[in-house]
């Protein structure tokens, strides 16, 4: 696959979310608001790009039988320092967030990159792979936020979108929501992708 | 077997040592913001003193701060101090806020990790309402649609200058909390906003009695559905009031269901907070 179909697959045709329902935990969890799904998304692609990228340059050196601890030390180390830089600097969103910036370390998106791609592939390559991946995961949520904070808030980042004659449905931005939102959007995407197949 | 446990050795010291960095550089941060919310959290928790100063003082040993009425520390409405208690998963801190005679003026957590969904229902708010939900609930007569139609184009924007607030500092911090739909912020800028402009809203609406009644009507509102419910059962309490139980209670405090030792931990953290106040100040005023 040449390196920028590396990037781009991520986005649409294996989206960890839509395509491949990866690391559902945190799109449930934090997307009833816009902020908070980019929030994510960002955070994730930082770690997805850093390990991948690490494990890919140290990959000859560890042996197979610790790799898995290995990978997850290095993850968890680039999760620490989202943590610790979303504490620092963007505080209420570090609220926001809460046990869902460390809880980063086990989604298994990025465990299942750094096993399946960056474990196997050089640097390069490692490093496209973890940034689409990252895009998709944060482009996933930032629909499903989106979709979530207009229909239950009627309002996208703060912004008053339906106006104020607008009756929010409260159901959208709660937890089973989140699910619905999530099943339908799952739905369209496999939808598109079956029509385009064929 | 000595290979595994030195290449696992080695990638752990390389990370400990970037991480011992970036703490190094994040910590001075860290530190400051949480000193912003400690001060955030004194103003929610005694809100008679928004207007004033709170003064750090040092009695028996124990650190506290007084809350003035006015800038220039006259007028003593009570205390605040920093409390804590172990909760299920962790030492729950909050700030109480602690009126002269002993009644508990409000209080904010300040730092808990609780389990979510259960033990973080702590800091769960009644509802979603903005500042301009609660203003156009509470106002219904034909005298003020004016305002509520201001409100209903700018999305509660124009509360500030419709209201009448005379401390631009929190008018400020106030519209940009509601632009940027920071909810926290608005929860403990928008009392300390109305109250302030309680007395300078006459003129927008013409009638005292009215003004007064409107801007007491929001303050509780606004206290009402944006501090969280369970914290919020603890206002106007003393000590002894000061007894978890089950079902709903206007003596004492309800335990939220499925988290009872988080819901403990908070009472316990209040007390703490009280009883350590008392044993510095030697007693609070008789009513």
């Amino acid at each position: 696959m040449p390196a920028a179909g590396e990037l781009t697959k991520g986005i649409i045709k294996e989206n960890p979310v839509f395509r491949l329902v990866l690391g559902l935990c945190p799109v449930l969890a934090v997307t009833n608001s816009l902020k908070n799904g980019l929030g994510m998304g960002i955070a994730a692609t930082f770690v997805l790009v850093g390990s991948n990228t690490i494990i890919s340059l140290i990959r000859k050196g560890i042996p197979a039988r610790i790799r898995i601890p290995c990978y997850i030390t290095v993850i968890a180390s680039f999760v620490t320092v989202v943590d610790l830089v979303m504490a620092g600097y963007t505080p209420q969103l570090h609220k926001n967030l809460g046990i869902f910036i460390p809880l980063i370390v086990v989604n298994c998106i990025i465990l299942g990159r750094a096993e399946a791609f960056a474990g196997k592939h050089g640097v390069w390559r490692s490093l496209l792979d973890g940034l689409g991946m990252g895009v998709g995961f944060t482009v996933a949520l930032a629909i499903t936020a989106s979709l979530r904070e207009i229909v239950g808030t009627g309002k996208i980042w703060g912004l008053v979108l339906l106006g104020t004659r607008y009756n929010p449905v409260l159901f959208a931005v709660l937890s089973p929501g989140a699910f619905v939102t999530l099943g339908l959007l799952i739905g369209l995407f496999n939808s598109l992708e079956t029509r385009r197949n064929r | 077997m000595i290979r595994l446990t030195a290449v696992l050795a080695a990638i752990t010291c390389v990370a400990a040592f970037a991480l011992g960095f970036v703490y190094k550089g994040t910590a001075p941060m860290i530190e400051e913001q949480r000193r912003l919310a400690e001060e955030e959290a004194r103003r929610v928790a005694l809100p008679q003193a928004v207007c004033g100063v709170l003064v750090p003082a040092e009695r028996n040993d124990i650190e506290y701060f007084e809350g003035y009425r006015s800038p220039d520390t006259t007028g003593l409405v009570g205390y605040t101090i920093k409390a804590s208690a172990k909760g299920y998963s962790s030492t729950i801190e909050a700030i109480v806020g602690v009126g002269l005679a002993g009644e508990i003026t409000g209080m904010k957590i300040i730092s808990q990790q609780e389990t979510p969904g259960l033990g973080t229902k702590i800091e769960e708010v009644k509802s979603f309402k903005s500042v301009a939900d609660a203003l156009k609930e509470i106002m219904g007569s034909a005298e003020i649609h004016t305002l509520t139609a201001a409100l209903e184009d700018t999305g509660g924007q124009s509360i500030c200058l419709e209201v009448g607030i005379k401390d631009m500092k929190s008018c400020g911090e106030l519209e940009r909390a509601i632009a940027a739909n920071d909810t926290s912020s608005m929860v403990s800028i928008a009392p300390r906003a109305l109250m302030v402009g309680a007395e300078d809203s006459v003129r927008v609406f013409g009638d005292p009695a009215m003004t007064a009644a409107l801007s007491a009507a929001v303050l509780g509102e606004l206290r009402g559905e944006k501090t969280p419910w369970f914290q919020f059962q603890f206002i106007g309490k003393k000590y002894d009031d000061l007894v978890l139980v089950r079902g709903e209670t206007e003596e004492n405090i309800q335990g939220i269901t499925g988290a009872t030792i988080s819901s403990r931990a908070v009472v316990d953290a209040v007390k703490d907070g009280v009883k350590k106040l008392e044993k510095a100040l030697g007693g609070f005023e008789e009513e």
